[in-house]
Parts: C-alpha cells; structure tokens; sequence
C-alpha cells in the first residue's frame, strides 16, 4: 500500500536536489560565523542551480507522471525547469553587491529565492489542481517576503504589504474555483477534469464555467494581467531591484507554465469562451501598460509597467489555443527574461543610490555612451530588444506571438499588439535618447557606477544571448515548439 | 485557375533553370563585410586615428562594396535576361511551423539597381564628409554610423524574403535616428531624431501586419514563393480582401519610410542632420525603400487593382501637396525636404499606375541629382558659415535663403553643378530628371487611355507638381545666386570655395545629374532605347502575365504631345520664377509680413500645429489621465503620497491601510472578477 | 456524483447548528438572569483585565506561536505513522527520516538565529 517505487521519485530528481540545496545553504548559514557576508550561503546556492540545471538534463529521458499523476515530468516541464532554475542562478549570481549596496545582506535572501524556485517548479510540473495551488503559495509567501527585503524603505514595506493582502484575496479565488470543479469532476486531477468536459462536450455545467472562471483570475492575478495587475507597479517598484528582476520574468514565467497546462489540457474544451474572455484581457493590458509606462520619469518605475504590457504579448499567445501560440509563449519567456535581467541590471550600476528616493531617474543616463560606452551598448541592445526591433531576440518574440495570431484569425488584437509596441518604442527610445544623444551633465553626474564584478559576465551573457537569438531563433523555437506538443 | 498555375509551374522552372545556370555569387557577401569591417573599426578599434585617416578608411570600406556591386552588375549581364534572378544562400536562418527562411540574398535586376545607386551614392557622400565633417568632435562617430547605416541599408535590399529585408528596413531608421540627432547639443535636433523613428514605427506596423497576413494566407514570406503563391490564389479573384489589406499595410509602411502623405510629417524635421546625411539618407537612398518594396511586391498590386489606385492617389496628392509647401519655404534645406516628398510622391504614384520600372528609374535619376542638390546646399551653407564666422555673427541663420544672394560669383563650381541639378530636377529635355519624370507622366497617361474617368488624376497631378516644382527650384536657385548679397555687412569678404573633397564628388554627381538618365530614352527617340526599362522588365513580367495586363500603347504622336506639354509646363514655371525673382527683383518676405494663403504655405498648412491638437495633446492627455486619473488617484491616492507621509513601521501599516486604499485594489479586483463571470454567464 | 450525494453533509451541517442554537437557547431561557457589577465583568472570576483587546503586543508571541505550530504538527504528523509504522516499512522509514533532517534543519537554524531567545 505504500510503494516508493510506484511514485517515480526518481522523476523529481532535480526537485529533490533543491530541497537540498536549500538544507545546505541553511547549515551554511547557520555555521558560518555571524558577519556582514553572505558569500558562502551564495556560492553553495550557485553550485546548487549548476547541479540542478544538470540533472534536470542528465535525466531528461526520464518523463512520465510522478505522485500517482499529481505531477507529470514531460517535454514541458523540462523547458520550465531548466528556464525558471537559470533566471533564479542569474539573479543569485548578481545579488551579493548588490544587497550589500542596500544593506540587506541576510541569507534569508537566498533561502526564500531557492524556496521560491520550488513552488515555482511544483506549478510547472502540477497535473491536479491543488499541487498548483501548493506550488502558487510556496512561490507566493516567499515573493511577499522577497518583496519587502529592504525592512528600512516605506516602498519596499508597502508593496510587500499590498502584493500579501491582494494575494491572499485571490487566494481565495483559486480554492473556490478549485473546490467548484471537485463538486462538478469529483476529482482535481487536470487529466480527469479533461476527460469529463470532453464528455460532455457542448453541455458544461454552470458550475464548472464559474470555477474555470476563478482559476482565471488567479492566474491574470500572478501574471499581472489587467486588471488584476494592481499590485504590481508598486510590488515592483517597492522591491530590492534584483528581486523586481526576478518577479518580472520568473513568477510570470511559471504562471503562465500553470496557466497553459490548465486552461489547455484541462480546460481545453471551453477554450470558445476563454478565446473571447482573454481577448479583452490581453488588449486592455498591452494598452494600460503602456499608457503608465510613457509617462515615468524612473526606469524602473518604466521597466515595470512595461512588463505589464509584455504580459499582456503573452496573454495574445495564450488565446489562440493551438501549438505556435503556446511555443510563442514559452519562446517569448525565455527572451524575455534575458532582456528584462539585463536592462534591470544596467539600471542598478546606473543607480546613484539605492536610498535616494528620486534614484533609477532618466536624467542619469545623459551621455552615458561617452562615460561608459559598453554599459550604453548593453542598455541599447535590450532597450531595442523590449522594443521589438530586430535584429534582437525581441522582435522574433513579437513576431511569433502575432503571427500565430494573424494565423489564428485574431488580425484585429494583432493590429492592436504591433500598435502597442509601436508606442512602446517610444518610452524605450526615451532612454536611447539620453544614453546616446545628449550631452553629459558633469555638475549632476554620479560620482560612480554601481557595477559589481559579479554583474559584468551575466550582463555581457544576456546581450550575447539576445542577440545570438536575434540571429538564429531557429534553436530555441524548435525546443520551445517541442515542449508544447504534450499540451495538445 | 489552370493557367495561372501553369505560369507559377512556369515561373517555377525559370527559377530552377536561373539556378543551374547561376554563377557562384557568395562574394556578394562582401558587400555587406566591407561597411561591417568599416563600423567595426572605426567604432571599437580606431582611438585616436587622426580624422583624414578615419574617414578615408570608412570611404574606402564602401567603395569597396560599390565595386563588389558593379562586378555584380557584371555577373548578371552576361546571365540571358530571363535567368537574372539569383538567390544566394548563406544558411538555412529558421524553420519553424511552416515558415522556412533562409538568410539569403536574391540578386536581380532590381536589387542591383538599388545596391549600385546606394553604394555609389555612398561613396561620394562619405568622401565629401570628410570636408564637411572636418574639425567636429565626434568625426569617428559620424563615419560609424555612415558605415552602419550602408550596411543595413544592403541588407534591406539584398533580403530575399520579407523578415531579412524588414531587419534592414528597422536598422536603416535606427541609424538615421542616430544621424538626424548627431547635433544633440540642440534639443530641437534630438526631438527632430526622435519623430522620426516613432513615425516611422507607424510604417512599420504596416509592413509587420502585412507580413502575418502573407503567412496565414500565403504560407511564406520567400519573395521567390510568396509572389507565385499569391499569383497562383488570386490571379481569379482579383481585389480580394486579403490581398488589398496586404497591399495597403505595405502602402503604410512605405509611406512611413517614404515620406507619404500623412507620414511625411518627419522627414522635413529629419534636415536637422549633417547635410551629407540629409543628401544620402533623406533624399538618395533609405527614403526610397518605400519605393523599392512596392516596386518588389508588385505581384501584390496587380492583383489588387484598387489597392494600385490608393497607392496613386497618395503619391500623386504627396507628390502636389508637398510641392505647394515647397513654393513658399525659406530654409534652403526645407525647400529641398519637401521636394524630396513631392518627387517620392511621383516614384510612389509610379507604382500605383503599374510604371514600376519608370518609378525605380526616376529613384535613380532622383538619388542623383537629389543627392547632388543636397550637397550643393551643404557647400552653400559651409560658404555662409565662413561668411558668418568672418564677422563674428552668431545669431544670422546660414541656412535662410533670404541671407543669400549673389553667391553666383563667390562660388561658382557650387553654383554651376547646382544648376545642373535643378536643370535636371526641372525636367528640361537632355537631363535625367527630363527623361525618368517624362516616363511616368507617360505610364500615367497610358493607364488614363486603358482606364479612363478618374484615372486621369495621377497624370494631371504629377504634370502640376512639375510645373511647380519647376517654379519652386528656379525661385531658390534666383534667390540664392542671383541678385544682391544680403548677409551681414563684411560677411561677404569671408565667403569661399569649398576644398576639393567637397567640389569634386559635386561635379561627378553634376555628370550623373546630367547623363544619368541616358540610360533609358524615350521611345520616341527610337526603339529599345530605354536600356533602363529592359533591364528591368524580367523582374515586373511575372506580375504582369499573372494578371494578363497589358497597358495601352501611345502612339508617336501622343507621345509627342507629352512631352511638349510637359515641356511646356516645365519652362512656364521656371519662366514665371524668372519675372518673379528676376524682372521684377522681387524679394523673399520676413516672417512677419507673411499673410495669406502664401502664410498658410509657409506654415506648411499648419500640419504640425494640427497633428499636436489633434492627435499628441489628446494622447498625452489619456496618459495624464491614466497616470494622474486611475493610478495615481484611485490606486496611490491614498498609499504612495497619503500614506507614505504617516506610515511608520508597525501597527499602523496595517491603519493605514484600513482606511480604505488597499480596498480600492480589491474593490477593482472585484469587479474583475464579476466581469469574467458575467462574461461567462452569457456566453 | 450528483448534488443529492452531498445531502449527508448538510444534515451534518443542521444537526451541528441546531445543536449550538438549541444549547443556547436552552440556556437562555431555563438560566436564572440576577444581574450585578462581577458577573458583567468579563472574566468573572480571573484575573483583573487591564486596557483592551486591541492592543499591540509584542512579535516575540508571534515568532512563539508559529514555532508552537509548527512543531505540533510535526507530532500529529508522527502518531498515524507510528501507528502503522510495520505496514509502512523501509519506505516510510525513509521518508520520514528524511522529514525529520529537514525538521532539524528548520530548529537548527531557528536555534541559531536566536529565535527561541526572548530577549
């Protein structure tokens, strides 16, 4: 009655590993003696990802459920795991200067990034509904403490603060919806809760569209789609730079992983609906967003908004329900995770100071070309990147993501997509502007640049990646493409 | 049906036959690696390079992509004329759902056209640059981006398919982004930068939609493929609705990149660049990549007929209108601006009548003396400066043509090459402008004869817009030349010859103006002498035997008739600029004495002023009103600036936040929620 | 399943709410009501309340309550599996070793952060 091997631990192997990772930092922690640095607690989490990066892909072969069919190690999974541990090793990597820049330097910083990247992994891999819902709090409870690190800022308090309360709000959303589809399905595995819609095809009960409806909400909710987008301007803005890095791309990459595999394969028989539904969702968010976004005076304040309108990209993906918009969106994520680390990144060794209020300004970056040519370089890549100009990684984004629109029939969201980055472009350009076209201002110029030894190699990391996508998407795409296969 | 599909089989085995003949052209990649070296050098290794090094090495870079063009040119002579089509691949660049691209270049008639004009332009605009640049700081800089901007500029018109020519066409306006702000000391310059590329991002979502609509509709973006494939579907079923929204998304992008009416907004702001750049990017070349891909997709146009005709009415309309504002302007450089819409107009107008030959022969024809009326107007404003610094006067614009006068004299190889180019500009018999405009005004009869109605517009159009433009041309060239000094007092002492840099690639463009459109004579001179016509033809034919279309032969007599009117036209306005600004010495008003309709000219028909009330001022209202309305009021009201004051770590967070704020988030959440299960309800 | 599977539960529900109201109600009308200034006290007969409910105290209680918490559970979670610790074998002896070195961790750690000390 209790068999190890029917559970196919071994599946998990990489999960496994990271509980460790996280025991081991922990010890770190505990026995290294009390002081400022946080190197070790670092290093043992870098070395952890690397083997986890490694294992998931020595034991790539080994696919099939796991848990009695609670989760499934598949195609998909496997892309989510590898995308989802590499942003975590790219943020841990940068962190340590930079938390020291603020003051923050505990190890509780890694501990609940690690702890995070496990809920994250458990919504990938989740084929029942409530091991999403384990895997959104395990990932969500750890943001919420992520959010507010910098104990001694009002913002970063703030936005933790309002991140917890909405979150546990639409909580409640998520187990209703859950607890609707066990009274209708009897069961939250997503296999079985397939097979009955596909059952009674054409006649789904009231109670099933109310509750596919409240698992909606709660993925917009963790994807910051409007509008269910409210808290994130201000968790973003309020968190540790490195963290709002990590939120952007991350959480949202593993919410839409869950996102996909629920409405899908599960609820892949109301996608007519779903269709209508997220159409509205993915224009009004391309559009909220960049309206907020053109008018900030701060990048990171910008970069946040403007992640908001990349959700909504996405969210265009989502509705068309057929193999090229899931590999869109898998596609998609991975580029825009390196564009978006890259252009934070830049903007913490621009920031003057993290304590000022007015940091993260515009006006930092007059004549940044002149000063540090090779940081503006950088900055001009991924700024050209978000944009959607090619000859990026992000253009070949946008360009699938509205192509399996147009080929989906969705031509009037797509006008409405490309006119959104074509505004886009605008608040991108802004900061190319100032880099590159004006003069430098000596009298209000930073003393010096924020640049830590540690961020240099992933900053030149992500502009080769952006660009060597940008020149042969082809790979990535047909991996992406690959992965989508066991969704349809 | 049947016959269309045996012409794509046709046209399929033209194709295969070209290949097995083709030459190994893979050094065309050259011409790309020439400029890539040029910015790779010049941008990263060169430090302290003196400035004639630096910029003779960039020249050299792109002289010698213009003689890997000419042996191009050479490779496809010797190919029989049916098999100039040459696709050079270089590695398979995606092949994902459907879509297989490869990065390759198709070699043709048509893109040895561009990439001959655009490398030959180049070259002689990089070597005046090194006299019109000398002594600026940023010397280096300006040739990097000269060299980037060839080198996307190739790419966008070597690109066999649309996603590679696309990279080009984005890569292009990034680097005359960069161009038109290199002055940023001047704000005004660095908005002028600005406005152009977001414009242009209006264009370009025109070209992005068309390319998803030939995707889903056609299954490839391979012009080798897309064009048979879409001759193959609707050679039948003409005007389909699929293919008039293709053919109208690229009329949008073209007129972003082109300069049509209602984009041409940017291009007069974008004469805040160096001159030389306004010479190469905004008159010669990446202005003409509109022109170039409607003239590329003319399959699409032919098949979509009404489409054609929305591409007619725009050039034509562009074509007159911008030669109205052009009648009453004063910059010298804004003058040439809006010639250089009005003429983009005729090449755009062009195409829509089916004359796609004639419009990429009056690119040609155009790029030259263009680029040479630029340059010209470069030199004149390199002799005023001189002129200004002589006396130490800052505050006197050199670029005012009501500060000219009699500069005839002071420099007369500018002069005499800037004549030229007008002559030519003009439309006077012998000189190219005569020869490419006299084409179109011939293809836009034709189609009146085959048509009839309305379709006589795009000839009357364009005849006016010549007259005009006759006039226009004559009126700087009086104002500026002739006449009396009217700079500053002791300013005229200071007035010189510019160095040979300069003059010489002015007098071997002078050449080009005049002789440049030799190449392709009118019928009425004899039979197959339009050398420039037959060139071409192999590229059009496929698209003109899809649809079975052939125009309307004008009789020698008509032809005749033509030409005299267009003659005629041509010299009543040069004629009345001469009673104007000659006979009767009339001088050019200040700004405040400007009244009238002559006003509303001169204010270029307060387009701006409109385009700021109308479409700016709301679209930055929206966004206060999101910013300042929704979010700042309803979401922050209370959290970032009410709370932010009185928060104090503890209890009282959680206070504040019962008064309500944090509700508002919910309360919107809500009602979110609501919406999606109502939307559910009465699905 | 169908709706009429779940009658069982709200039976459950109204015998349980009856059940509340009834005890009250009961009590509320058989109760003798001699009202004075002790029995309106809110601890009739414990200690002397000072202030009121809604006041802030400390966070060390917090820290003390979760900790509580946690390692209850931690029991509740060892008594079914000591129960049938035999049926369970080698397997389930892993696994809960396995949970408790990561319980250990958690103490280790919690230990040496000082959270188990109050000042």
């Amino acid at each position: 009655m209790f068999d190890v091997a029917t559970m196919q631990i071994s599946r998990l192997l990489p999960e496994m590993i990271l509980i460790g990772v996280a025991l081991a930092a922990i010890l770190v922690d505990v026995m290294l003696p009390k002081g400022k640095s946080t190197r070790g607690v670092q290093w043992t989490v870098i070395i952890g990802l690397i083997v986890v990066l490694a294992s998931t892909f020595f034991n790539r072969e080994n696919t099939g459920p796991a848990f009695g069919g609670m989760v499934v190690i598949d195609g998909f999974t496997m892309f989510f795991r590898l995308v989802l541990t590499f942003i975590t090793l790219l943020i841990v990597t940068v962190s340590e200067t930079y938390l020291g820049s603020l003051n923050i330097r505990i190890a509780e910083y890694y501990l609940l990034l690690v702890f995070s990247l496990f809920g994250m992994l458990l919504m990938a891999m989740a084929q029942d509904l409530l091991i999403v819902f384990l895997g959104i709090e395990t990932m969500s409870v750890c943001l919420y403490a992520l959010v507010g690190m910098s104990r001694h800022k009002h913002a970063s308090n703030e936005g933790a603060i309002k991140y917890f309360l909405l979150g546990s709000f639409t909580t409640a959303f998520f187990v209703y919806g859950i607890a609707l589809m066990f009274g209708v399905v009897g069961s939250t595995n997503i296999v079985d809760i397939m097979v009955y819609l596909s059952g009674v095809s054409g006649n789904v009960p009231m109670l099933a569209w109310a509750s596919a409806g409240l698992i909606l909400v709660a993925f917009a909710f963790k994807a910051a789609l409007v509008p269910f987008h409210w808290w994130s301007p201000d968790a973003y803005e309020g968190a540790p730079t490195t963290v709002t890095a990590f939120m952007s791309t991350a959480p949202k990459a593993a919410a839409f992983a869950a996102f996909l595999r629920v409405f899908y394969v599960a609820f892949g028989d109301m996608s007519e609906t779903w269709t209508t539904v997220l159409w509205v969702i993915a224009a009004i968010t391309m559009t909220f967003g960049n309206l907020l976004a053109l008018r900030q005076d701060s990048v990171k304040r910008m970069l946040a908004f403007s992640s908001i309108t990349h959700a909504g990209y996405l969210a265009v993906a989502l509705l068309t329900f057929d193999q090229m918009g899931a590999a869109a969106i898998l596609f998609y994520l991975m580029i825009y995770a390196l564009m978006n680390i890259g252009a934070f990144l830049v903007a913490i060794a621009v920031n003057r100071n993290e304590n000022d209020e007015k940091g993260y300004a515009f006006e930092d970056y007059r004549g940044l070309v002149f000063r540090k040519p090779a940081m503006a370089l950088a900055m001009l890549v991924f700024m050209l990147a978000l944009a959607g100009i090619p000859p990026t990684a992000g253009f070949f984004g946008k360009y699938y993501i509205f192509s399996a629109a147009v080929k989906s029939g969705f031509v009037g969201l797509a006008v409405i997509g490309v006119l959104n980055s074509a505004v886009s472009v605008y608040y991108y350009l802004r900061l190319i502007v100032f880099m590159f076209l004006k003069d430098r201002d000596e009298a209000s110029e930073t003393p010096g640049f924020n640049l830590s030894g540690e961020m240099v190699p992933i900053v030149i990391f992500c502009v080769i990646l952006v660009l060597l996508i940008g020149f042969f998407p082809d790979a990535l795409l047909a991996v992406a493409t690959r992965s989508v296969t066991v969704l349809l | 049906m049947e016959h269309a599909a045996e012409q794509v089989h046709h046209a399929a085995d033209t194709v295969a036959a070209a290949a097995a003949h083709a030459p190994d052209l893979h050094y065309a990649i050259w011409l790309l690696l020439f400029p890539l070296i040029g910015l790779v050098v010049n941008g990263l290794i060169n430090r302290n390079w003196p400035e004639k090094l630096t910029g003779w090495f960039g020249s050299l870079m792109i002289i010698g992509s213009f003689s890997v063009a000419v042996s191009l040119f050479m490779q496809l002579l010797k190919l029989d004329p049916h098999h100039r089509a040459v696709n050079v691949t270089f590695f398979n660049w995606l092949n994902i759902g459907g879509l297989h691209l490869d990065f390759a270049f198709l070699i043709d008639p048509l893109s040895v056209v561009m990439i001959l004009v655009v490398t030959g332009i180049s070259s002689l605009i990089h070597i005046y640059s090194i006299g019109y640049m000398h002594g600026d700081a940023r010397f280096r800089v300006f040739f990097t981006y000269l060299n980037l901007f060839v080198f996307f500029m190739l790419i966008l018109v070597l690109g066999n398919n649309y996603p590679i020519m696309f990279i080009g066409w984005e890569g292009v306006g990034l680097a005359s982004y960069l161009l038109i702000g290199f002055w940023w000391e001047d704000m005004s310059k660095a908005e002028a930068g600005m406005k152009a590329f977001v414009v242009n991002r209006i264009g370009d979502f025109g070209v992005l939609i068309a390319m998803f609509l030939m995707f889903s509709h056609l299954g490839t973006l391979t012009f080798s493929e897309v064009f048979p494939a879409a001759a193959q579907h609707y050679a039948h079923d003409l005007n389909n609705a699929v293919i008039v929204g293709i053919g109208l998304m690229l009329l949008l992008g073209a007129a972003g990149k082109s300069a049509q009416f209602p984009l041409y907004v940017w291009l007069p702001d974008a004469m805040a660049g160096p001159t030389p750049v306004s010479a190469l990017i905004h008159a010669a070349t990446m202005v003409t990549a509109g022109v170039y891909m409607i003239a590329r997709s003319s399959m699409f146009y032919v098949l979509a007929p009404n489409a054609a005709w929305v591409v007619a009415l725009i050039g034509g309309f562009t074509a007159l209108f911008a030669a109205t504002i052009g009648l009453r302007q004063f910059d010298i450089k804004k003058v040439l601006a809006y010639s250089t819409v009005s003429q983009l107009g005729y090449m755009v107008m062009a195409c829509g009548v089916f004359a796609f030959g004639a419009g990429v022969f009056h690119l040609m024809t155009h790029a030259f003396f263009k680029a040479l009326l630029f340059l010209g107007s470069g030199a004149v404003i390199h002799t005023m400066h001189g002129g200004l610094h002589h006396v130490n006067d800052h505050h006197t614009d050199p670029q005012d043509i009501r500060n000219m006068g009699g500069l005839r004299k002071k420099i007369p190889v500018t002069f005499w090459t800037f004549l030229l180019a007008t002559l030519a500009i003009a439309g006077i018999p012998g000189f190219s402008g005569f020869f490419s405009k006299d084409e179109i005004l011939a293809y836009a009869f034709m189609f009146f004869k085959g048509e009839g109605g309305l379709t006589i517009l795009p000839y009357v159009l364009g005849l006016v817009a010549a007259g005009l433009t006759a006039f226009y041309m004559f009126r700087l060239v009086y104002l500026t030349f002739y006449g009396k000094y009217k700079g500053p007092e002791g300013s005229e002492e200071g007035l010189h010859e510019s160095p040979a840099v300069m003059t010489v690639p002015l007098m071997i463009l002078a050449i080009l103006a005049v002789i440049g459109g030799w190449v392709g004579l009118p019928p009425v001179l004899g039979e197959n002498l339009n050398k420039m016509h037959h060139w071409l033809e192999p590229v059009f034919a496929p698209s003109f035997e899809a649809v079975h279309y052939h125009p309307e032969h004008l009789s020698m007599g008509t032809e005749w008739v033509l030409i005299t009117i267009a003659v005629l036209t041509a010299l009543f306005g040069i004629g009345l600029a001469w009673m104007f600004y000659i006979k009767q010495g009339r001088e050019a008003k200040p700004d405040s004495e400007q009244t009238g309709f002559a006003k509303v000219l001169w204010k270029k028909y307060y387009l701006d002023e409109i385009y700021n009330a109308g479409v700016i001022q709301p679209l930055i209202k929206t966004c206060k009103f999101f910013w300042h309305g929704v979010d700042e009021k309803v979401v922050d009201g209370g959290m970032v600036h009410g709370s932010a004051r009185t928060v104090r770590w503890g209890g009282s967070v959680l206070r504040t936040l019962q008064t309500g704020v944090v509700g508002n988030y919910a309360v919107l959440l809500v009602i979110g929620v609501v919406a999606i299960l109502l939307a559910v309800y009465v699905r | 399943m169908t709706p009429l599977d779940f009658i069982p539960v709200l039976i459950t529900f109204a015998i349980i709410g009856g059940f509340a109201y009834f005890a009250l109600a009961v009590t509320h009308i058989l109760g003798p009501k001699k009202y004075s200034p002790i029995k309106q006290d809110t601890y009739e007969c414990g200690v002397d309340y000072v202030g009121d409910s809604r006041q802030r105290f400390s966070v060390k209680f917090y820290l003390v309550a979760v900790l509580f918490v946690m390692f209850d559970l931690e029991v509740v979670f060892m008594y079914p599996w000591a129960v049938n610790f035999k049926e369970l074998g080698m397997g389930g002896f892993i696994a809960m070793t396995i949970f408790l070195v990561i319980l250990t961790a958690g103490l280790l750690y919690e230990w040496k952060k000082g959270a188990l000390e109050w000042e």
